[in-house]
């Protein structure tokens, strides 16, 4: 008996692939935690390369991928399987990372213009570390953009929403989404062939 | 061959739009006509292609530190709340879970516990806060780590020990308030107990066991006793005695530390 009383439920290896985890996702959703941890393993690195790139800091993307798999678990009975279990996560990440955009915008008690937020790039020790390091000037640099751009660039390029899509997301135009994708792309360039 | 400024100029104010397909026909042929031309503006195109096709296919991320602890900690913790517990444990009917809950909940009415034995045996006025240290003083590790909490809690919510003075009336009154909190919290922590013992020891289980058998007895000939003689201070703390007994023994039980 070496375990202590709050220590955690071991994960059982190896961990299943994202395509055959919806046996794990309806044990999950009948409140089966090891199911849960099981499809936490299998999307805990989409969910946290998105948290990553929408906000260019590490440290706040754990805290926010943390904030996802919370969200999900209290959803998760919500879940109705009408789209893939991996594009509903996906969903909530994004949700999760632009809603916490707007409590930081009321903690601060103030009414944040894009302008304001252009200026807030993040810290430069905050930039990801990626799996492979030849991808890292790329991730460095989207890590830098200025946040509207960054997260206009990451849900466009990376992950391959439309404009309007985008748009509805961050209650932009879709011309406005197109401005920022390209001053994103134009930055990026800039800090690529410096 | 070079080309006229302002037609570079121009190529690059249209590049979004080139890029997104929304320039008119007439705009884009004039646009498609000057990359033939100008080698710098088709380098310019190619970069910022690339960044978008290298953009679709990045690698990955992983966290630096594994996230499950924090999140298992942050589900398991609605069910805190005594009042609030019951979606949580329909939707997570987990050992960990009823044990987490127990844990903060036995926390919260061990004070109450405390408190109403206290009230029961005390004949001066002493102030709760010590009674509540003297508890938290025996909880092991776990526990200690919470009850400051809760002491602060008690300190500001409950009044001082009421003097020996105190009319039958009360005095039957917060007896079987001291009944109805010792059986909430025994009822509380079997069930921890019961959920739990598939992960001890099994020879810890069966000295349990065997303890569990001598309270329960005994606890059972100390209210027949107490049923015949309702007013015998002896008998009375004979019953606490032993539903205390009853109290610590499950509570270490609730925190042994599963088998390995």
């Amino acid at each position: 008996m070496t375990a202590t009383a709050t220590e955690v439920v071991p994960i059982q290896a190896p961990i299943q692939t994202i395509e055959d985890s919806g046996t794990w996702v309806a044990r999950a959703a009948s409140g089966d935690r090891h199911a849960f941890a099981h499809v936490y393993r299998a999307h805990l690195n989409h969910v946290f390369s998105l948290c990553v790139r929408m906000t260019g800091d590490r440290t706040r993307a754990e805290e926010l991928a943390q904030d996802v798999f919370v969200r999900a678990w209290e959803k998760l009975p919500t879940f109705r399987g009408e789209s893939a279990f991996s594009t509903w996560l996906h969903r909530l990440t994004i949700n999760v990372v632009l809603n916490e955009r707007r409590v930081d915008v009321r903690e601060r008690g103030r009414t944040v213009s894009s302008d304001d937020e252009e200026e807030s790039a993040p810290p430069a020790s905050s930039t990801s570390q990626p799996m492979h390091a030849e991808k890292m000037d790329i991730e460095r640099a989207i890590a830098k953009l200025p946040k509207g751009a960054r997260r206009v660039f990451v849900l466009h390029d990376v992950e391959g929403f439309t404009h309007e899509e985008i748009g509805t997301m961050l209650g932009v135009t879709a011309g406005g989404c197109k401005a920022q994708l390209h001053r994103a792309r134009l930055l990026l360039r800039e800090a690529l062939t410096r | 061959m070079t080309y006229d400024k302002h037609d570079c100029d121009l190529m690059y104010e249209r590049l979004a739009a080139y890029l997104e397909g929304d320039l008119t026909p007439a705009a884009r042929a004039m646009a498609e006509q000057h990359l033939t031309e100008c080698a710098s503006c088709v380098e310019v195109l190619a970069e910022l292609r690339a960044i978008a096709s290298e953009a679709a296919t990045l690698p990955l991320l992983a966290p630096s530190r594994d996230l499950w602890s924090g999140i298992e900690a942050r589900i398991l913790a609605p069910v805190v709340s005594l009042g609030g517990a019951s979606t949580a444990v329909r939707r997570a009917p987990h050992r960990h879970l009823q044990f987490a809950m127990a844990a903060a909940a036995l926390i919260a009415v061990s004070a109450g516990t405390t408190y109403l034995v206290a009230t029961r045996r005390t004949p001066a006025a002493t102030p709760v806060v010590n009674v509540a240290q003297q508890s938290a003083a025996r909880d092991n590790d776990s526990l200690r780590a919470t009850a400051p909490t809760t002491i602060a809690a008690t300190k500001g919510t409950l009044a001082p020990v009421p003097p020996a003075t105190a009319s039958l009336v009360s005095r039957s009154k917060r007896e079987i308030s001291a009944a109805r909190v010792y059986d909430n919290e025994i009822m509380m922590l079997d069930s921890v107990v019961h959920t739990r013992r598939g992960s001890l020891d099994p020879k810890t289980v069966a000295i349990i066991e065997q303890n569990l058998k001598i309270i329960n007895k005994a606890i059972i000939e100390s209210r027949a006793a107490l049923a015949k003689d309702p007013r015998s201070p002896l008998l009375s703390n004979q019953l606490d005695n032993v539903l205390g007994s009853k109290v610590e023994l499950l509570r270490t039980i609730a925190f042994l530390p599963t088998q390995s």
